[in-house]
């Protein structure tokens, strides 16, 4: 009885103090490539900024409670947005607001849904306002007015 | 035999100890830094009921100051705010308040009902960690945890938080059997400025209506209250940047929810030059959140709003609460000349 109760304690006690493994970092699926650097989502964002050169916007905004910023860097046709972790800046989002760059598979704001859906195949959601393909760990979005892509969203997603 | 059983106990007493122990030790504690952390867990100070109550995200907890509330009306409040507070967070926190006071309204901000979903688990950690043992609690952590969590670490926090043995502090010694007080009845108090320099809007979104389980919460929070006799009143800090944007479309949504349920909702972005909100001088963080200045015009402004909806008088004439109060309004006013700017 003593060592059955002591066994069970000694596991409880080495359940509670052995190391956690860390989460496995995913693997982005899409990536977009704007003049000349491919840029995806959870990213480093010190070699795709540097690649790109000087900006012509920047805004930058706190989190609430945690560290470090939120920062958006605006190119003209397109924006690229990042967070901070572990005191190093990520790709969070990239945006692409005119059709001043196209996606990879050669899709930019003007185009029809229906050349979305051959570039990209059937998305893994769709309704009148937009398509949207499901990555690992984020989603490429084609909002849609009239049919119409107006805007081009790669966003990570919610952890 | 005897000597056995007691051997067996000696022994399990020990381990349990060690447990509680490690578990104090280990566990975050949220005092020099992410304040926020402490907040939830303050309310459970007061000794006195409030006429208002306040839930919601960093926007009560940094837009209103329950000591001018009281300065300047007579009020007694309390805000029981979190960082990125859930709508299913605010309704249980919000049910398990009701059950210790009754207070004339609750106030509640609309923000966080762009969530559907749980979302971060540092977040529901400064939300949940913070609250009692309750039906309330176990309710508010099925809600919100995110894949991979589970309900036996929040009710066991050292099966989550076992390997921060390496980060341990100095602040984890000080704080092993207490915690200070780092709000002012639930207010943050931010004294820094930092200029807002930006009007940038929000990105457009796929999608703005509002999540259903967000609004099946608001909801339930409406029915709550009716049930007590409390009533609910919806606002939107006048905070509105790129980041944490509120979009009209969803403010239509509210509006049209308030009207159809008889709900007062309080939209103050836009209404800087009613409240007096000077962006250059009001924020501490470029334009995301109030400081202390612009939380102090805010407040002043909607205390009167407050008083003529509620028929509230004020309790200056109650010496017991009077004395409450003028001491909480003297660490606020010490905290503020103090300032807390890093």
């Amino acid at each position: 009885m003593k060592h059955i109760l002591c066994l069970l304690l000694s596991v409880l006690l080495a359940l509670s103090l052995c190391a956690c493994v860390d989460p496995a970092t995913e693997k982005e699926t899409y990536a977009a490539a704007i003049e000349g650097v491919r840029i995806a989502v959870d990213d480093p964002a010190e070699p795709v900024l540097s690649a790109l050169g000087e900006w012509s916007s920047y805004d930058e905004s706190p989190s609430c409670a945690f560290e470090g910023l939120d920062k958006i860097y605006g190119y003209g046709s397109f924006e690229i947005q990042t967070y901070t972790e572990g005191g190093k800046d990520y790709i969070r989002a990239i945006y692409l607001i005119d059709d001043g760059c196209r996606t990879q598979r050669d899709i930019a704001i003007g185009d029809t849904a229906e050349a979305v859906k051959e570039a990209y195949g059937a998305p893994t959601h769709e309704s009148a306002s937009s398509l949207q393909y499901a990555g690992e760990g984020m989603t490429l979005t084609f909002l849609l007015r009239d049919g119409i892509v107006t805007n081009i969203q790669y966003l990570k997603d919610v952890a | 035999m005897k000597k056995k059983i007691l051997c067996c106990a000696a022994l399990l007493l020990a381990t349990v100890l060690l447990l509680g122990f490690l578990q104090l030790l280990l566990m975050p504690k949220y005092m020099a830094d992410k304040q926020e952390g402490a907040l939830v867990g303050e309310y459970y100070r007061e000794t006195t009921a409030h006429d208002l109550l306040f839930i919601g995200d960093c926007e009560v907890y940094e837009c209103f100051t329950p000591p001018t509330l009281w300065e300047e009306y007579g009020v007694t409040s309390y805000i029981r705010g979190s960082a990125q507070q859930l709508p299913w967070q605010s309704y249980y926190l919000l049910e398990e308040m009701l059950k210790r006071e009754t207070p004339k309204a609750v106030v509640f901000n609309v923000y966080a009902l762009k969530y559907g979903t749980p979302q971060n688990e540092a977040y529901n950690r400064m939300t949940l960690d913070g609250m009692q043992l309750s039906r309330e609690k176990l309710s508010a952590i099925r809600a919100s945890m995110t894949e991979g969590e589970s309900l036996l670490s929040y009710l066991l926090p050292l099966l989550r938080f076992h390997s921060r043995w390496d980060e341990l502090s100095a602040e984890d010694w000080q704080y092993l059997f207490h915690r200070d007080t780092v709000s002012h009845n639930g207010y943050l108090m931010q004294t820094g400025i930092l200029p807002k320099t930006s009007d940038r809007e929000g990105v457009p979104l796929a999608d703005y209506t509002l999540p259903a389980t967000a609004m099946f919460y608001l909801e339930q929070m409406r029915l709550l209250c009716e049930e007590k006799g409390v009533a609910l009143i919806l606002v939107k800090a006048p905070t509105n940047s790129w980041r944490y944007y509120w979009y009209d479309e969803w403010d239509a949504q509210i509006a049209d929810y308030a009207e159809a349920n008889r709900l007062s909702y309080y939209n103050f972005i836009g209404l800087d030059g009613e409240i007096g909100l000077d962006w250059s001088t009001d924020t501490y963080d470029g334009g995301a959140h109030l400081n202390v200045y612009g939380a102090e015009k805010l407040t002043s402004y909607f205390g009167e709003i407050l008083c003529r909806e509620l028929g509230l008088t004020g309790h200056r004439e109650n010496a017991e609460i009077a004395a409450v109060w003028e001491e909480k309004l003297d660490a606020y006013k010490q905290e503020r000349e103090k300032g807390n700017t890093p």
